[in-house]
């Protein structure tokens, strides 16, 4: 990625190509974990690289890159939720899952998980969405967000807590049916 | 030839009406008087005294008079209460004869507008000193709108112009007060002194 | 069932946008304009910036400084006027009264002295 930021700084614009193509799928994925819908995580996504392109000249390295993308997505996506509060989330049961070449561990447990992280406050999810997808240490996660750490700290506490009861009561009630 | 001086006293008469009446259009309703014809004197003074104080500056200055710790500001501040405006040319010269009468010409004339009336004139000619206090009166309970003070000593010219209602007792009783000097004139002068004074009162 | 924090590492796992998502960026660049037109983008971007809050801060601190130093100056213009002011009324007031004064007393002499000769 150095070579590309480099390139990009000889004037090389097919650098950037390569910029968007290794960092396509964080971004996108960050978006749409958050709204769960494809064609506005598209559209976040390719603000995002928009706004990249208009300040690369700025961007110093690829730890600075990854922190500046985490960043611009965190804060476009709760721009988006709070500009359109009413937007209609898709049902999961109704979207189509894009073909994933890793295999989650329980297919269905996943659905249920993603839908229920959509349902967390907008605060909440983004440090959900940064600790779980981004893998990302709670004073990266503060610095991206610009929140104090113990603020991650609770707010993660807190979310994990509410997930974990929201699918047991999920599952017991599938186990219910089921029965 | 008589009539050439009859025309020619026809012209001087118009031109002293109509310059006295270009200079007072903004003052004839009003007891401020146009204090000019006089900074000719400020070079040859040794000492000039020039006080403008209108409506804003008046009250600036109550606002101070009033902080003021002296037991007699309350009497300033009486005098000064509704004053609309004060105003003081004073020139102390060190040798006679550095002004004429014709210097305050210009002010007499103004005060020959309706409403102003004299109410001394005191005349010495002995010690060479005129004073005449003119006032302003307005309304039926002719209340003192104005008050002016023309002061000429050999070595001395005083002309004090005060807008708005002034008590003369109060402003007389000033002296002696609030830094303002008391002179004990009728002890020093002997009548006899007086007696080449010629006086008038209205 | 594994640890949660398990399920959601499965669960959020990274995905590619749809194809063509490059091209799609691309040309939207394309038809944008470049960055040198957005002469007012780094200004944007550091407003918005965090580093923002503090210049801001220093701003006001700055202006309320000049303020105080402002209203300080003025107080004091205000106060040097007024003094002189006082000082202004208290000299023609003393001269008025000095000049009233004489005039009353000469003509209080005439008064006394008349009726004598």
């Amino acid at each position: 990625m150095e070579a590309a930021l480099a390139r990009w700084g000889r004037g090389e614009s097919s650098a950037f190509v390569e910029i968007v193509r290794e960092h396509q799928a964080m971004v996108f994925s960050m978006a749409y974990y958050f709204l769960h819908d494809r064609s506005v995580a598209e559209e976040i996504a390719q603000d995002v690289f928009l706004r990249l392109y208009r300040n690369l000249a700025g961007i110093k390295s690829p730890a600075h890159l990854m922190l500046w993308l985490r960043k611009v997505t965190s804060r476009r996506c709760i721009d988006e939720v709070r500009r359109n509060p009413a937007r209609p989330q898709v049902s999961l049961e109704e979207a189509p899952e894009p073909f994933d070449p890793s295999p989650p561990s329980d297919p269905l447990l996943s659905r249920r998980l993603r839908r229920l992280v959509t349902s967390l406050p907008e605060n909440a999810r983004m440090v959900i969405i940064l600790r779980f997808q981004e893998e990302l240490e709670l004073a990266e996660i503060a610095e991206i967000l610009e929140i104090p750490i113990n603020t991650v700290k609770s707010r993660l506490q807190r979310s994990l807590a509410m997930l974990r009861e929201k699918l047991d009561t999920v599952l017991e009630s599938a186990g219910d049916e089921a029965d | 030839m008589r009539t050439d001086a009859c025309r020619a006293a026809f012209r001087t008469v118009l031109l002293v009406v109509v310059a006295a009446c270009a200079g007072l259009p903004a003052y004839a309703q009003s007891a401020r008087l146009q204090i000019t014809g006089l900074e000719k004197l400020a070079s040859k003074a040794a000492e000039v005294v020039d006080v403008t104080l209108d409506g804003p500056m008046l009250k600036l200055a109550s606002k101070f008079i009033a902080a003021d710790e002296d037991p007699d500001a309350d009497k300033t501040l009486a005098l000064i209460k509704d004053l609309k405006g004060i105003y003081v040319k004073s020139f102390e010269f060190e040798r006679e004869g550095e002004y004429s009468p014709e210097d305050v010409e210009a002010i007499r004339a103004q005060l020959h507008a309706p409403g102003w009336v004299r109410i001394v004139g005191v005349h010495s000619k002995r010690e060479r000193e005129n004073t005449d206090v003119y006032l302003m009166s307005a309304g039926s309970e002719k209340a003192v709108q104005g008050l002016v003070i023309i002061a000429a000593e050999p070595k001395e010219l005083t002309v004090v112009n005060i807008v708005g209602p002034i008590d003369l007792d109060k402003l007389s009783a000033l002296e002696g007060h609030m830094g303002v000097p008391h002179l004990e004139m009728e002890k020093d002068k002997s009548p006899s002194k007086a007696a080449g004074s010629h006086e008038e009162k209205k | 069932m594994k640890p949660i924090e398990e399920e959601l590492r499965a669960a959020l796992r990274k995905q590619e946008p749809p194809e063509g998502f490059a091209a799609r960026v691309l040309a939207r660049v394309n038809t944008r304009p470049t960055p040198q037109t957005a002469w007012w983008a780094p200004l944007r971007a550091f407003v918005r910036s965090p580093r923002w809050r503090w210049v801001a801060a220093a701003v006001a601190a700055c202006l309320l400084l000049v303020a105080a130093v402002v209203y300080h100056r003025r107080e004091q213009r205000m106060e040097a006027q007024g003094e002189m002011a006082k000082a202004q009324v208290m000299k023609a007031l003393r001269i008025a009264s000095v000049k009233l004064n004489i005039a009353r007393r000469k003509v209080q002499e005439i008064d006394r002295s008349g009726p004598q000769s």
